[in-house]
């Protein structure tokens, strides 16, 4: 959401903002001047916001080909003292681990923060891997907010703390706070000395001997972050009435649901809500532990802070003192939490009697339900290209190796076109040997520009040099749409890559088509299909979601008019799965609310029943 | 001041816009707001949900059973949604179903308005629909459906701020189309209030 400066009398009133707006206002008053990032759900409006900045002058931020590039830009500036930041989400501190497990051991000179957003319940991802844990093997301590006003705050602190140990900190987020909106208060923006870049090879060159080196001194190093945890203040403690019988442990967006729960249920608790994660201020635990007969763990996923405070219970033989965590089922390793599952398992595991719960549905009311799962957009150039496709692959056995990207979609029908995704820039790589493998089988990888700028690029030449027999399909919109149209190489906002002129370097035969051209394409598609070798399609046309924009504000909106005297239900049309498009017995249906006027539907009917006309 | 309340509809009907007014009139009337949006994937064609809360709290989704309010671009997803509603609480839908090509394509059809209705009644809930885009339209602004369901919302009293507080947001937020949007929410009050 835009972020409207309101002033009365001089005072900035407090602006509604995205948590990770508000995370990436925290990191450029905290004083970060460098930032580099590939975009990704739930993380990207923090680079966003931070790109916003910098075309105001006020830092050097700018999109990467990926999360590995963005973290060693970030890195390669903090180790010449410019306090920078690197945000992903969390598949894609994957792409960045072997940067980010060698930047613990050197430390940085700047500050150097990881922003980080995993996604519990997969909102937008394939897995929901819980990223804390990284901390445990890395050594990299981790703030976690909970509140909009805390992502400000604490990213503003996050800086800091680099700053002052000399190690990047993972600054973690789950979606439900990247995408809260809430109000913040700003505070100036931290002037830092400058520093000089020095040649330092002992630290910042990590060969085994340096390496042993660094490794040593990290271990120290986070024994010293350790014990200046207890003092740190980087907590928050509630106490629910004023002699609590009860601990709850749980940081994030978990406390939040902590929170709520405990006042809902009348639980006589006192809440402890560690901002500083990791390392935990086990001294200040153990006081607060040893106080208690019981405590409560609440977190989504991993049991992450409870196997410490089990730890410290068992180091500090607490034998009286009750664990109450996943396995007892206040909470679940899966998917996200809600407030009024967490109060029926809280009552549950407490023994609580008379607590309602959240009343269901009746059966009846979800009988008249119908799936509406996303989709690609009315008028996505996508839709064009999978229709093409599967029109021309139709006789064969084609193995669809999909991406991610908004082309992932395929896996709906009426496209089925995605047998295999696991990862960014995946779909080349398990083509690749399912084209060696399968001869009988026509492999075909599907990837978008953004993806194939990502992680596309190395599979490619591998298949090449392995004269795989594959074919490759680049659904090129020009920009990373699925995130919201950010800028890749072969973006339009700025001097182009040709991905043409790089397959074809690598030596892959390549075309290059207009997917709006059904028969062109589906032609080239067919007669390149039993080809050996690797043939590349790039399948080119602009997302529409930015040329919509653009018409909307013009005022040059269309849709398609159906006449239906010509109209005889063919089905041709809406089979492409268009989602304006409904069919009835008799005619066609144009729902002008998401038409966009993209004019396929018009190409494809065979009897010129559906015209373009203006929208109004 | 404690409010909840829900958005819903179907991606591109531009649910988030009015959930940002809400956000910040909030914000600038002296509230305390959370709200929590949907984003990623297609941005057209799929469910949407915003959640909507005022008031001493951090969680930034409505739990279920608590909200005051479900404002819905779609029938189907006022009911899709309806157990976050207090029982009798309010809810204000269009009356424009959209069937997904998924499920079209799985040879399902939309369901009788009339049983939607019905079964958004026996929740039990205040149930308001408004021919949101018959009236955009009629106003030859089709796209500003979700103008007229803010309208109805605001005319109803079923928001935390007064019909006139919205409407000069609304105003300041797009100047350019402030005179259209402005027409479609007094149309929205106009068809829930005489």
């Amino acid at each position: 959401m835009e972020s409207p400066s309101t002033k009365t009398e001089g005072k900035p009133s407090p602006m509604a903002v995205l948590g990770n707006h508000a995370v990436a206002y925290g990191l450029l008053d905290g004083g970060t001047d460098f930032a580099s990032s590939y975009p990704g759900t739930p993380a990207t409006e923090v680079m966003e916001q931070l790109v916003v900045f910098g075309k105001k002058g006020l830092m050097c931020a700018d999109w990467a080909t990926n999360e590995a590039i963005g973290l060693l830009e970030a890195g390669g500036a903090a180790i010449s003292g410019v306090n920078s930041v690197s945000v992903c989400k969390h598949v894609g501190l994957n792409v960045a681990m072997d940067p980010l497990m060698t930047l613990t051991m050197t430390g940085v000179r700047g500050s150097l923060v990881l922003v980080v957003a995993d996604d519990p319940a997969m909102h937008s991802s394939q897995n929901e891997q819980d990223n804390r844990i990284i901390s445990l093997i890395s050594g990299m301590p981790v703030f976690e907010p909970a509140t909009i006003q805390e992502c400000y705050d604490l990213a503003r602190e996050a800086v800091a703390y680099s700053r002052k140990y000399e190690m990047p900190v993972m600054f973690r987020l789950v979606t439900r706070v990247s995408h809260a909106v809430g109000a913040i208060e700003r505070k100036p923006r931290a002037e830092w000395e400058k520093l000089e870049l020095v040649h330092d090879a002992k630290r910042f060159v990590v060969v085994p001997g340096n390496a042993r080196v660094n490794h040593h001194k990290m271990l120290d190093l986070y024994a010293k972050m350790s014990a200046d945890a207890e003092t740190s203040q980087y907590w928050r403690e509630i106490d629910l009435v004023p002699d609590p019988e009860m601990l709850i442990i749980s940081a994030g967006s978990s406390s939040n649901y902590a929170h709520e729960a405990a006042i809902a249920l009348g639980l006589k608790a006192k809440l402890f809500i560690p901002q500083l994660i990791s390392p935990l201020p086990l001294e200040k635990l153990h006081s607060l532990l040893k106080s208690f007969k019981k405590v409560l763990i609440v977190e989504e996923l991993e049991p992450f802070l409870e196997r410490q405070v089990r730890e410290i219970a068992q180091r500090q033989k607490l034998h009286d003192l009750v664990v109450i965590g996943k396995e007892e089922g206040l909470t679940s390793r899966e998917g996200e939490m809600l407030t009024e599952v967490l109060m029926a398992n809280m009552a549950t595991v407490l023994g609580l009697k008379d607590v309602p719960a959240a009343k269901k549905l009746p059966q009846s009311s979800l009988d008249l339900l119908r799936a509406r799962p996303p989709l690609l957009c009315p008028g996505c150039p996508h839709r064009e290209t999978y229709v093409a496709l599967t029109q021309a692959l139709r006789r064969k056995e084609p193995v669809y190796c999909n991406d991610i990207g908004c082309y992932s979609l395929g896996v709906l029908p009426p496209h089925n076109t995605a047998d295999i995704i696991l990862c960014m820039g995946s779909s080349i790589g398990t083509a690749t040997s399912i084209g060696k493998l399968h001869p009988d089988k026509t492999a075909v990888a599907l990837i978008g520009d953004s993806t194939f700028w990502h992680y596309g690029l190395p599979g490619l030449a591998n298949a090449v040099w392995h004269n795989a027999k594959i074919l490759v399909v680049v659904l090129d919109n020009y920009t990373t749409a699925m995130t919201g149209d950010q800028p890749n190489p072969s973006s339009r906002q700025r001097p182009v890559l040709s991905i043409e002129k790089v397959c074809e370097a690598v030596g892959a035969k390549t075309v290059v088509l207009d997917p709006f051209d059904l028969k062109a394409t589906r032609k080239v598609f067919k007669d390149l299909a039993d080809e050996e070798g690797v043939k590349v399609v790039i399948s080119r046309s602009g997302c529409i979601i930015p040329i919509y924009r653009k018409e909307k504000a013009a005022g040059e909106l269309t849709t398609i008019e159906v006449d239906e005297e010509l109209c005889n239900a063919c089905g041709i049309c809406a089979d492409t799965g268009c989602p304006a498009l409904l069919m009835t017995e008799k005619v066609v249906i144009v729902d002008k609310s998401l038409c966009v006027g993209c004019n396929y539907c018009v190409d494809l009917c065979t009897r010129g029943a559906l015209k373009e006309v203006p929208l109004q | 001041m404690r409010y909840d309340a829900i958005l819903a509809g179907v991606g591109g009907q531009g649910t988030l816009s009015v959930g940002h007014i809400l956000v910040q009139s909030a914000v600038e009337e002296g509230h305390q707001v959370i709200a929590s949006e949907t984003h990623g994937m297609s941005q057209r064609g799929g469910s949407v949900i915003f959640h909507y809360r005022l008031g001493e709290i951090s969680a930034s989704l409505v739990p279920k059973g608590q909200s005051e309010l479900i404002l819905s671009g779609e029938p189907m997803e006022a009911l899709r949604f309806l157990d976050f509603l207090k029982p009798n609480g309010t809810v204000v839908t269009s009356d424009h179903g959209m069937l997904s090509p998924v499920a079209a394509q799985g040879g399902a059809t939309y369901p009788a308005l009339d049983e939607v209705w019905k079964a958004i009644k026996e929740w039990p809930a205040k149930l308001y629909v408004v021919s949101a885009n018959k009236i955009a339209s009629e106003l030859g602004a089709p796209l500003a459906g979700n103008m007229v369901l803010l309208g109805a919302a605001a005319g109803l009293e079923a928001l935390p701020m007064k019909y006139e507080v919205i409407r000069s947001f609304v105003e300041k937020r797009w100047p350019k189309f402030a005179e259209i949007n402005l027409r479609a929410l007094d149309a929205g009050k106009k068809a829930v209030t005489e």
